[in-house]
């Protein structure tokens, strides 16, 4: 059940960015890796290492991206894990 | 701090290339009006011609992929339009010793504005939650109170100027204030960010092109205008913005592109 709603997360996060535009996409990628030495998917457990990188890259722009991720993910909302992540991505 | 060097580095580029142009043509109206007006002529070659190829290879590099992807496809349009703009100014002024406005460059320096436009809306669109009617509002008042003094300057001259010229001109301060809000919003919303810096070159860009734009007005009207005159240093400094905008935004999403491309290895 915890893979399943990691690829809930990882889709949200990643269908997000795609739509931004591949390039930044990529850049976030590049950074989570370069700064914190995971992948998309590791933004699960570790929501605070992919908001730092948008607010590296897109400043205050980056709170409507997580907005964004968060819409992706209301349906989903009412199981506790993943309230638990939007409520941590939104800190 | 090898990314910090690197931007200082490119700040100093940056200040370099504006003061040095900036001599140039100042050195060039020194000599006399018929050197500034072939020097100038000649740099407005390579100047716009940087923005661009570095837009085409930035835009090249985003595949039409998501908003940034079509974002940036319109400012290599932009680019390309002002680039052609500024070519059939030259060949018309040296070589056909033709009056360059009004002119055929107008209709590509005209149909740059919404091709920017455009590229402004869809770079600011993925961040629309963030844009509150608050922050349009200031962006537009700030755009319109720069606007109605410019407009009032351009009709209200005393010029021998006909009705279609006077219009023409008072399209590209309406046009300037238009393309002015959404830049306005970009350094606002940006606010420290690393896209930041691209969207305050692209605002004093444009604050050039306005003052730019007003001077030149004035001047045509007033016929004291030719190629080469101080106040097309503005034109110049905003397209060196410009440029280094893209530059810039070159730099910050120059991730190991490649290694992702290949998914798989991200699993």
């Amino acid at each position: 059940m915890k893979d399943a709603r990691r690829a809930l997360v990882t889709l949200a996060i990643e269908d997000t960015l795609l739509k931004v535009g591949q390039i930044s996409y990529y850049e976030v990628l590049d950074k989570l890796y370069e700064n914190y030495d995971c992948y998309v998917s590791d933004c699960y457990d570790h929501p605070e290492y992919l908001s730092q990188v948008l607010k590296e890259l897109y400043g205050s722009g980056s709170l409507a991206i997580i907005e964004s991720i968060k819409q992706y993910l209301a349906e989903a909302n009412t199981q506790e894990e993943i309230a638990k992540f939007i409520l941590k991505i939104s800190e | 701090m090898q990314e910090r060097l690197e931007k200082l580095k490119s700040q100093k580029f940056l200040l370099f290339s504006l003061i040095s142009t900036g001599f140039a043509i100042l050195v060039a109206e020194y000599v006399g009006k018929k050197t500034a007006m072939v020097f100038t002529n000649w740099i407005f070659v390579p100047i716009p011609g940087a923005m661009l190829v570095l837009s085409i290879i930035f835009a090249k590099k985003h595949y039409i992929s998501g908003d940034h992807g079509k974002a940036w496809i319109a400012f290599a349009i932009f680019a390309a339009c002002w680039f052609i703009a500024e070519q059939i100014w030259l060949v018309e002024e040296l070589f056909y010793d033709q009056k360059t406005f009004p002119s055929s460059a107008d209709f590509f320096y005209i149909a740059g504005y919404p091709a920017y436009f455009v590229f402004a809306i869809l770079y600011l669109k993925p961040f629309r939650n963030s844009i509150t009617k608050k922050t349009i509002l200031i962006a537009s008042l700030i755009a319109v109170a720069l606007l109605v003094p410019d407009l009032y300057w351009t009709l209200e001259n005393n010029s021998d100027e006909d009705q279609f010229s006077i219009i023409l001109g008072a399209i590209y301060p309406i046009s300037d204030s238009i393309v002015l809000v959404p830049a306005i919003i970009g350094v606002k919303l940006f606010f420290g960010g690393k896209v930041n810096f691209l969207w305050v070159l692209m605002f004093f860009g444009i604050m050039l092109e306005v003052i730019a734009d007003t001077g030149f007005q004035y001047f045509s009207l007033d016929n004291s205008y030719y190629t080469g005159h101080p106040v097309d240093i503005l034109f110049l400094w905003s397209y060196i913005l410009f440029s280094f905008g893209v530059y810039d935004s070159m730099k910050i999403f120059n991730s190991k592109m490649n290694f992702y491309r290949d998914k798989n290895s991200l699993r």
